[in-house]
């Protein structure tokens, strides 16, 4: 079992699923009506020339999350 | 069971129309946003609504009527959501519509090759009513991924009718009519109804059976009391308590979401994983071929606006000349006094149609070509990319989308700053759209350059097209420094969430879009020059035959504001010119015309180059025109619009101010630089 890590930090390319979503902020809420919810499997698909925003495949579409989003997403990357 | 509230239908905003008098039944269509349902209720309705390949576009609900064999039927369409239980505003009236508005039916529609989010708001939606239908759109996106739906077990498992269509082919449209016809029970067609054949699925509507897992949920969800009522009375403030079902940690989306995926995955089946590996995606957000790519897409653009405007609007120019001088010859006829043919013809009629002939053709051709690139997909992905720089500006992504509207016409690029959530956002794009040059700027632009700086010639079009993509970049630069001072002032605060679906790409559908984008377009631009122009023709008029001491009005005007205008770089008529075309940036050199001939530097009827060159222009004053023609106050018709989004005189204020001292420093700049070097 790998760590925990922050959506944010995964690398292009990788696989993961989600472990939990801090759904206090209103960020967090519309990112889990967005697909973003505990079991779903997310991948980062790319990164936008400044590094920021990130383009993530959820639930089939592909999204662009702005880094400081994408740290609210906790994920286990060990696919 | 809730109980339907009329009056929240007009709390939402959607009066009775004509139609719910008569008595049609109403059938409301709900989906994701970027599933193509925009796109199949105009198919349904044939009605003039604009669309795109992007999210967030339908902002507003609209309305029309589906005309089939068996009868009529009034469609509502609603924002695209991705929850009922989301937050932003067209999410909440479409939450509300659909708990509380009168409909007959509802289609949820949702992306064949991406279904699990359109199934789970059908899930959502069948907690509330048993009359709703799912229809899978793109289905031949679908068959070209190598995607198979089998719509039989899911619909058996859903307890509800699913369908599997393509907008883009009429006989699916048809056949979907039908159906929405023959669920609302409404007329059946004849044939049906000849045949008397009967259907298993419509006694289904209404007893759907359940799987347990979804009675389940359904029981979870009917017990917290206000889960209904979460999204307006957490507006109004109300409390909402929880029965004894324990909270759940994740959203209300997320017991629908995990049933909708493991229905995708039992109903559909193949079709690989979504990448941003293809040929387009890595030249527009690839690191190295993003800008520049962006860059010559700009310039393209540009250059097809241009060059395929030149024809019409010699056409337009010869045509007017016609009338124009039929015109006079009644005028003669008529007897009518010197003074008022002049009124009539100087004044006005020149002015209307000098506006016309120069503003219509290029944006018949520029707003299709963004519709296209709308229709394509390349649009989100211009603000994917700019997002950094823009948020770094203090602004968002979607702001570049409202500034390439800009660029067809500031009005329309005010209108569309509606798709940015976040009011401090939306403000800031509003009160910089005026930065962006539109297509009635840019005949002073190509003919400034034209002039005085060696474009055009051999190369023609393509130097022109570039010269104006300079323009353009200068008017982003421009924007993004403005929007960095305004975000530091006048609409201070912190980013807000910005979440951009990133769709595939898709083949556009040039006809019925284009045609459609350029009659709207046409029309309505045709509309405003009328209005627009008729005062300001007359205004001109008196300002240039009212004579005081020998000299019209237009002569003195220039004569007071030449110190003003000389510390910018340019002269009292050119900057009269500008204030004169408020009304219409396309007017602001044929005043100069005016204005010189009133000063009496120039013969009347003179080339624009003789005038200029004789009234003292380098190509240094060429320059600060062409930079403060970037940079000054909005026009008429832009500021009626700002006033119109913003409800805030302050913030008009602000639209005239901010650019035009930007634009006066910028101008000044430069003008003493040249002088010093």
């Amino acid at each position: 079992m790998s760590d925990e890590k922050r959506l944010s930090e995964i690398k292009v390319g990788e696989v993961c699923r989600i472990a939990a979503v801090d759904t206090v902020g209103r960020a967090g809420r519309r990112l889990a009506d967005l697909g973003a919810i505990k079991g779903a499997r997310i991948s980062c698909v790319g990164a936008s020339p400044l590094g920021d925003p990130r383009a993530y495949l959820l639930l089939g579409s592909i999204f662009a999350i702005r880094n400081q989003d994408a740290a609210l997403i906790g994920v286990f990357c060990d696919e | 069971m809730r109980e339907k509230k009329r009056k929240s239908t007009e709390r939402v905003g959607i009066s009775a129309t004509e139609t719910q008098e008569r008595g049609l039944p109403t059938v409301v269509f709900a989906g994701n946003p970027n599933v193509g349902k925009s796109s199949l209720f105009n198919r349904l309705t044939g009605m003039k609504q604009h669309t795109g390949n992007w999210t967030g576009k339908t902002v507003a609900v609209a309305e029309g009527i589906c005309h089939t064999e068996g009868g009529d039927l009034r469609l509502v369409d609603l924002p695209g959501t991705y929850s009922l239980s989301a937050s932003s505003p067209e999410e909440i009236i479409a939450a509300e519509y659909i708990r509380d508005g009168e409909w007959e039916l509802a289609v949820v529609v949702a992306d064949a090759t991406a279904p699990e989010r359109g199934i789970g708001l059908f899930l959502q939606v069948l907690e509330i009513t048993p009359r709703a239908i799912l229809c899978l759109n793109l289905a031949d996106e679908a068959k070209r991924r190598g995607i198979s739906v089998d719509t039989e077990g899911l619909s058996h498992d859903l307890g509800a009718p699913v369908m599997l269509v393509s907008s883009r082919r009429r006989s699916d449209v048809r056949r979907l009519a039908a159906e929405l016809l023959f669920y609302t029970g409404g007329t059946l067609p004849r044939k049906l109804a000849e045949e008397g054949k009967s259907r298993e699925t419509g006694e289904r509507l209404e007893q759907p059976t359940l799987t347990d897992t979804a009675a389940e949920e359904r029981e979870a969800i009917n017990s917290r009391e206000c889960v209904g009522a979460t999204i307006s009375t957490a507006k109004e403030g109300e409390e909402c308590e929880d029965t004894e079902i324990p909270k759940r940690k994740d959203t209300d989306g997320s017991i629908y979401l995990s049933r909708a995926t493991s229905l995708a995955d039992m109903y559909f089946k193949g079709g690989g994983r979504r990448d941003m590996k293809g040929l387009l995606d890595r030249l527009l957000t690839g690191r190295l071929f993003a800008f520049p790519a962006m860059l010559i897409l700009l310039a393209l653009v540009l250059y097809i606006t241009v060059t395929l405007a030149n024809y019409p609007s010699a056409l337009l120019a010869l045509g007017f000349s016609y009338l124009g001088e039929r015109l006079l010859a009644l005028l003669d006829y008529l007897n009518s006094p010197a003074l008022l043919s002049s009124f009539l013809y100087d004044g006005i009629y020149l002015t209307l149609t000098e506006i016309v002939s120069v503003m219509l053709p290029p944006m018949a051709i520029f707003f299709p070509l963004f519709t296209l690139l709308e229709d394509v997909g390349a649009l989100p992905r211009f603000a994917y990319v700019l997002d950094a720089p823009l948020r770094r500006a203090g602004g968002c992504g979607k702001q570049a989308l409202t500034m390439c509207m800009g660029l067809g016409c500031n009005a329309a690029g005010i209108v569309g700053c509606r798709i940015i959530d976040s009011p401090r956002e939306r403000r800031l794009a509003i009160l910089t759209n005026a930065l962006m040059p539109c297509n009635g700027r840019f005949p002073t632009i190509i003919l400034l350059s034209g002039i005085f700086l060696s474009v055009g010639g051999a190369l023609g079009g393509v130097s022109t097209a570039l010269a104006l993509s300079l323009a353009v970049v200068v008017g982003v630069l421009a924007t993004l420094l403005l929007t960095y001072i305004l975000s530091g002032t006048v609409c201070r605060g912190d980013s807000s969430f910005f979440v951009m679906e990133l769709p595939p790409f898709r083949a556009p559908s040039i006809g019925s879009i284009l045609l459609r984008s350029f009659l709207d377009r046409t029309l309505l631009l045709l509309g405003r020059a009328v209005v627009v122009a008729i005062p300001a023709g007359a205004i001109l008029w008196c300002l240039s035959t009212v004579t005081a001491g020998g000299v019209s009005l237009l002569g003195h005007a220039a004569g007071f504001l030449d110190p003003l205008g000389r510390v910018m770089g340019l002269d009292g008529v050119m900057l009269l010119a500008f204030i004169l075309g408020t009304p219409a940036n396309e007017i602001v050199l044929p005043v100069a015309m005016m204005g010189y001939e009133a000063v009496g530097i120039a013969p009347v009827g003179a080339e624009i180059g003789e005038v200029l060159l004789a009234a003292g222009w380098t190509p240094i004053t060429a320059i600060s025109c062409i930079l403060f023609s970037l940079m000054h106050w909005p026009c008429a018709t832009s500021l009626i619009t700002v006033y119109r989004e913003t409800g805030s005189l302050r913030d008009v204020i602000i639209s005239v101010i901010a650019p035009t001292v930007l634009g006066f420093l910028t101008c000044s700049l430069t003008s003493l630089l040249a002088a010093l070097l």
